[in-house]
């Protein structure tokens, strides 16, 4: 994370001041933002979708406490998108020895707490000094296979490919580059050239810290009315280029892909 | 009435917004944001790192010069299509490194978010 400090100086000492007037303007206004989080209504396999999805998209070490609308309580410590300890009410926090067994004791015991449960309220603090990052702990994953639901958010393991199949026949030109260089392409002639200029030109972010192994897909609307689409995942990447009523083809392909 | 005033009109538009920041691009910084749950700033730093690269593609020259034949026109609107969520990006035509970054989980709530985050970047 940039040093708010160290943006505010260097802005002032390089093109003036347009930063950090906009950096003072908002440090004017005060908000509070929420430390709480409720989940949409569902059932219990629902519910522990959205507990894991938590684990899933936390990063730095965190406490949350969930309470279900049925009156039980928990504190999952989360960090680096794994739950480490799991303690509901009085039950003992056991220290499984390995990720499998984490995994295994972990989703029995949330699916027990969300049972019955409509709805799940989350709260968030972080760990306290002591968290031991050594803890084995297991992955949202892990977790989603254990208890027997859908995976969460990551899309690994879907393709770029079964994407292609099911938007080709939208497109008006597609060029898919796989890792070891083969180039597949079709649709028509001169987009295609215009969508390998577009690949050769377009390079990996060097600061991109987050998710570099998870498929992305970009989808950029263009003045002329056509759809840009840029994809990729760890075996191949996807330019094509669509009419912009496909877009609603594309989004559901792409949430969909195998 | 203050910027997080108007981001929270903006997420009120689509009840599937679950997140409305305006950010600056060329800082690579969310400045602020409405939120129906915390986001932790790790996410928020990814957020707008994201709008920053879909922006370099949209500013790439093969696009002006390839796929657009020359013609003007800049691209100031991006999607980042998740499993489950669809983040959608608006870049000010005034100002280019302010952005506005809202996350929806329909594809039926983009288009009044598209022209509400445009709104709210003519006033910011």
């Amino acid at each position: 994370m940039a040093n708010l400090a160290e943006v505010v100086n260097q802005n002032l000492q390089q093109d003036g001041s347009r930063v950090t007037l906009k950096l003072m303007r908002m440090a004017e206004e005060k908000v509070t933002l929420p430390r709480t989080r409720r989940s949409r209504p569902g059932d219990a396999a629902r519910l522990l979708v959205s507990v894991l999805r938590e684990v899933d998209e936390t990063v730095l070490p965190r406490q949350i406490t969930l309470a279900t609308d049925t009156g039980h309580r928990a504190e999952l410590t989360v960090s680096n998108r794994r739950l480490k300890a799991l303690a509901i009410g009085d039950m003992p926090c056991d220290e499984p020895s390995d990720p499998d067994s984490a995994a295994r004791l972990f989703a029995a015991r949330l699916a027990a707490l969300v049972e019955g449960a409509e709805r799940v309220t989350f709260s968030y603090a972080r760990c306290a000094a002591g968290f031991s990052q050594r803890t084995i702990g297991c992955s949202a994953r892990s977790l989603a296979a254990a208890a027997g639901v859908n995976p969460v958010t990551t899309g690994q393991g879907r393709t770029i490919e079964g994407f292609l199949g099911s938007i080709s026949a939208h497109c008006l030109a597609w060029i898919l580059t796989e890792q070891d260089g083969r180039l597949r392409r079709g649709g028509d002639p001169v987009r295609r050239e215009a969508l390998l200029a577009f690949r050769d030109e377009a390079r990996p972010d060097p600061q991109a810290r987050f998710d570099t192994r998870a498929a992305k897909c970009t989808v950029l609307p263009l003045p002329n009315g056509e759809l840009l689409v840029s994809a990729r995942d760890t075996s191949s990447t996807l330019q094509a280029l669509l009419p912009a009523q496909a877009l609603p083809e594309v989004v559901a392909a792409w949430q969909l892909r195998r | 009435m203050t910027v997080a005033d108007r981001l929270d009109r903006l997420r009120a538009v689509a009840d599937g917004c679950s997140l409305a920041a305006f950010g600056d691009l060329r800082t690579r910084l969310m400045l602020r944001v409405s939120s129906d749950h915390p986001w932790p700033q790790e996410r928020l730093d990814e957020l707008c790192t994201q709008a920053v690269r879909c922006f370099d593609r949209a500013d790439s020259s093969a696009i002006s010069s390839h796929l657009l034949g020359g013609a003007r026109g800049v691209v100031n609107e991006a999607l980042e299509l998740g499993d489950n969520e669809i983040k959608l990006f608006v870049r000010s035509d005034a100002d280019p490194s302010d952005v506005i970054c809202c996350v929806c989980h329909s594809l039926t709530d983009l288009p009044v978010l598209t022209n509400a985050a445009r709104d709210v970047m003519r006033d910011i």
